[in-house]
């Protein structure tokens, strides 16, 4: 499926596909956890002491 | 003065020999060329992005491979999601910038190339995983962030 942005309806229209016939390759030996650590890596805010939250708070510049 | 030594008739000059090219035998070096390994998708890098609206993506279609999450978008823009821990959910600071999103991994249609020229200049793009393989490149599999 795609996703496209109708601003008119302030919603995503859903289009579907029309020849595509491959199917996905998953990996077998990834899980969710791993995939979320690769994707967020250093972005995960878990105490007010972290770079972008003292940024928010004015503490860095 | 010099005498001329005479060299033994036995003894000519040749060319020199032209050195071995690891072309001549092409038929050795199609045996030896034989590609025998198998694919394997190797993720070397994600990064979190809303689905391009110029490409196509399947969700895994495993439950487990989604997680609802609550998340930030920091000051590089649409491309730029900070993850919040619970702990953090009610942080003065954290509260009033919260999206609520669903994080599902997803497979597109095209990646690869397109994807990598691309990166970091289309708002629209949320999350893609980097494909070991040259025909996996080409779709590539990734991960998304859908808006709840």
């Amino acid at each position: 499926m795609q996703l496209c942005w109708n601003a008119d309806r302030r919603d995503y229209d859903v289009a579907v596909a029309e020849g595509i016939t491959s199917k996905p390759n998953w990996p077998e030996d990834l899980n969710i956890s791993k995939l979320l650590k690769l994707g967020f890596a250093d972005k995960i805010i878990n105490s007010p002491e972290h770079d972008y939250v003292k940024q928010l708070r004015g503490l860095a510049e | 003065m010099v005498d001329e030594v005479k060299k033994p008739d036995h003894i000519k000059l040749v060319d020199a020999p032209e050195p071995d090219s690891v072309f001549d035998d092409i038929e050795a070096l199609r045996k030896t060329a034989t590609v025998k390994v198998s694919r394997r998708v190797i993720p070397v890098n994600v990064a979190v992005k809303k689905p391009p609206n110029n490409v196509f993506f399947r969700c895994h279609p495993d439950p487990a491979m989604s997680l609802d999450a609550s998340i930030i978008i920091g000051d590089g823009g649409a491309d730029d999601y900070y993850f919040v821990t619970p702990l953090m959910l009610n942080h003065h600071v954290i509260l009033p910038r919260l999206r609520k999103v669903t994080i599902a991994v997803v497979y597109t249609w095209p990646g690869g190339v397109v994807a990598r020229t691309e990166r970091g200049r289309n708002p629209y793009r949320l999350l893609e995983i980097r494909a070991g393989s040259l025909r996996d490149v080409q779709r590539e599999m990734g991960a998304t962030v859908l808006e709840r």
